[in-house]
């Protein structure tokens, strides 16, 4: 035992690697599944009945340039009528446009620039939120272009503590909206903080502040989980229609549900999964390579020992197992190290979630530790035997004339 | 004289060493036979073979060429196990600058041989511990250190060093005990007492083979081989075996 306990520093810092390599393995197995569980859950949250239409083209599995902040703006108004239409969307029970902006937001005292949001009436129905005070805002006050807005609950707390705020104006740029409605608390998800939202109606955000005559998306509600791929397929061919497309290979909008959104998203988790992997593996490599060095350093320093052992008896294997057995216990001094960086790191992202008031479930489960101690094992044994290997077939006679 | 069991016949052993460039002729055809119970003393000049002698005998080396009969057994066909187990239960070796493990103490050293002892039924039962601890103490006793039992070798003269060796090589009972200058790195007293200890295990029947430069410890032996350039010149029998004074050593 003393041995190695000699070498501690060093033999630390050689084995960092299969540190590194068990704390990614732990980190996979923990933080990759949260992260599904947390987007598979915001996705149930908002619902798996809705259509997303966004302008561009999508590739097969990625999505489409608009998501990553390119504007494109092939997406008007009149599309947004259209599929409103019974007869052309006949599944559709809510739909609404969506664009977006920054502007300073002025209340007394209270001055920040936030983000905003133009949506149609049918927001509301499209995400399945709840209005606590006053009313969301109307078609008519959207036609209209009048200026209301209505607030996420966080939002309304921080503009006006605890004032009264039904009917009262706030400035959003230079032109004042009257507050005359605050949402249910619903919480954020990874796309959206609902309780920070700024909501005011679609055209007066496009028009009177933006000045943009295209829309950033469209949602749409449909009626039943199952007539999605029908309602897909109907806005494919109201808006190729209208945008003159022939066929398919011509789309300059795409369209996707939940589903697809589901699959993108895995695709995404899937990819941090493997890259994690990647680095679990290499590291895991490195470290063993580690190890094998610090056995390989034990070995010139014990030929001797090991001439002697082999003197008054001691047989190939003996000698062998020796080596193995310290190679294991090295390997599991960093595999115990890294379980516990592992767990601090699944806390560490726990952590951060609460901080953005994320729903994450930090789990740990008993099979990491069986996992981390099997692949350990494995890294001891597999990178030992090459040392224990030539350690067991010293001569007698040649190592203890050694010096 | 009477038939004795021959313990070591070896006929023509010859040993090079290749390293690449130079040949090193170490022995060059090397007859011998060694009676159990015999006490042999090996002189010979510095880089003469004597080493290389003890190494093929004690089966910490082959050699290149020749016969070796162990106990009238052809050692050609031993295989690694088997030589494992002469290792372990039929030959003690002592070396001159006494090999013991630096970080363990005088009963883990001693002790070390019964680790590998697969073959005594005493250390696969459950009493292991006690019967080792017991063996590890009579094998000190029997070299007067059973006082140092905790001590660690850093802690010792060095002619208590080489009895803790002796007593190591000692602890399975071996018929042979191979000592390469036993005592090259004592002063007189120590190494009289080593060889006063060896006189001692001869006595009770180990074979004893020595390799010394002095004549006066060769001459505590019963029979002195010569050995110059890798061939033995000379094979004698001691007319006054020398004895150790106990009074005088002991004090
Ligand atoms: N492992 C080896 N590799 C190469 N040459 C060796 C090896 N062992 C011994 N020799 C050579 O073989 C010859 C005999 O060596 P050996 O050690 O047997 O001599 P010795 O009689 O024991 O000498 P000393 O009295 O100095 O111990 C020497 O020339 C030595 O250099
Ligand atoms: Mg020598």
């Amino acid at each position: 035992m003393q041995n190695f306990l000699a070498a501690k520093m060093r033999t630390f810092l050689t084995i960092i690697g299969v540190v590194i390599g068990i704390a990614a393995v732990m980190v996979v197995m923990s933080v990759g599944t949260s992260a599904q569980n947390m987007i598979l859950d915001q996705i149930r949250n908002v619902g798996s009945d809705l259509v997303a239409i966004l302008p561009g083209a999508a590739d097969d599995d990625g999505p489409p340039a608009s998501t990553y902040g390119i504007v494109v703006t092939t997406m008007k108004n009149g599309d947004l009528e259209a599929l409103r239409k019974k007869s052309n969307v006949p599944h559709a029970v809510a739909v609404s446009g969506y664009v977006s902006g920054n502007n300073v937001v002025q209340y007394k005292s209270y001055d920040k620039s936030l983000t905003f949001q133009g949506v149609s009436a049918d927001m509301l129905d499209v995400e399945g939120s709840n209005i606590a005070f006053g009313r969301f805002f109307t078609s008519a006050e959207d036609e209209s272009l009048a200026r209301v807005v209505v607030l996420g609950a966080k939002i309304a707390k921080d503009i006006f503590d605890n004032e009264d705020m039904l009917g009262k104006k706030i400035k959003i740029g230079s032109q004042s909206f009257r507050v005359v409605g605050i949402m249910e608390e619903r919480g954020a998800t990874f796309a959206a903080n609902y309780d920070e939202s700024i909501y005011i109606p679609l055209q007066t955000a496009q028009k009177n502040i933006l000045g943009i005559d295209y829309l950033n998306f469209i949602r749409m509600k449909v009626d039943d989980e199952k007539n999605v791929e029908q309602t897909k397929d109907d806005v494919r061919t109201v808006l190729r229609s209208r945008h003159d497309i022939a066929d398919d290979e011509g789309d300059d909008f795409s369209v996707r549900n939940i589903a697809s959104a589901l699959s993108m998203v895995n695709n995404v988790t899937n990819i941090m999964k493997y890259f994690l992997t990647a680095v679990a593996s290499i590291s895991l490599i490195v470290g063993g390579i580690g190890v094998m060095n610090i056995m390989f350093i034990a070995l010139s320093k014990r030929v001797r020992e090991i001439g002697l052992r082999k003197a008054v008896g001691a047989r190939r294997r003996d000698i062998m197992w020796q080596f193995l057995f310290e190679s294991m216990i090295i390997a599991l001094i960093g595999g115990f190290i890294g379980f516990f960086v592992g767990l601090f790191v699944i806390w560490l992202a726990w952590v951060a979630a609460m901080q953005y008031d994320i729903e994450w479930d930090m789990i740990i489960t008993m099979q990491m530790a069986y996992v981390s101690l099997i692949i350990t094992l494995v890294i001891g044994l597999l990178f030992g035997i090459y040392p224990a290997r030539k350690a067991s077939r010293i001569s007698p006679m040649e190592a203890l004339r050694y010096e | 004289m009477e038939k004795i069991a021959k313990i070591i016949s070896c006929k023509d052993i010859t040993k090079v060493f290749d390293t690449g460039e130079t040949k090193t002729h170490a022995l060059r055809g090397v007859s011998c036979d060694i009676a159990e119970g015999e006490f042999v003393a090996i002189m010979g000049p510095s880089g003469s073979g004597k080493s290389t002698l003890m190494h093929v005998l004690s089966f910490l080396d082959r050699a290149t060429e020749g016969g070796y009969f162990f106990r009238g057994k052809d050692t050609k066909d031993f295989d690694e196990e088997k030589l494992a187990f002469i290792r372990n239960q039929e030959i003690g070796f002592v070396f001159q600058s006494f090999n013991l493990m630096q970080r363990v103490s005088v009963f883990e050293n001693v002790e070390l041989p019964l680790l590998y002892d697969f073959y005594t039924k005493t250390t696969q039962n459950k009493e292991d511990k006690k019967t080792n601890k017991d063996r590890v103490m009579n094998a000190l006793k029997s070299v007067s250190m059973e006082h140092r039992l905790h001590h660690m070798p850093s802690q010792l003269s060095g002619g208590e060093k080489q009895r803790v060796a002796i007593a190591r090589a000692l602890i399975n009972n071996p018929k042979i005990i191979f000592a390469d200058e036993p005592t090259g790195n004592l002063d007189s007293k120590s190494g009289l007492q080593v060889m006063h200890v060896l006189e001692g295990l001869n006595k009770q029947g180990h074979t004893i083979i020595l390799v010394t430069h002095e004549s006066r410890t060769a001459e505590h032996a019963q029979r002195i081989l010569r050995i110059v350039d890798g061939k033995i010149v000379d094979d004698k029998r001691v007319h006054n075996q020398r004895s150790v004074d106990t009074d005088n050593i002991l004090k």
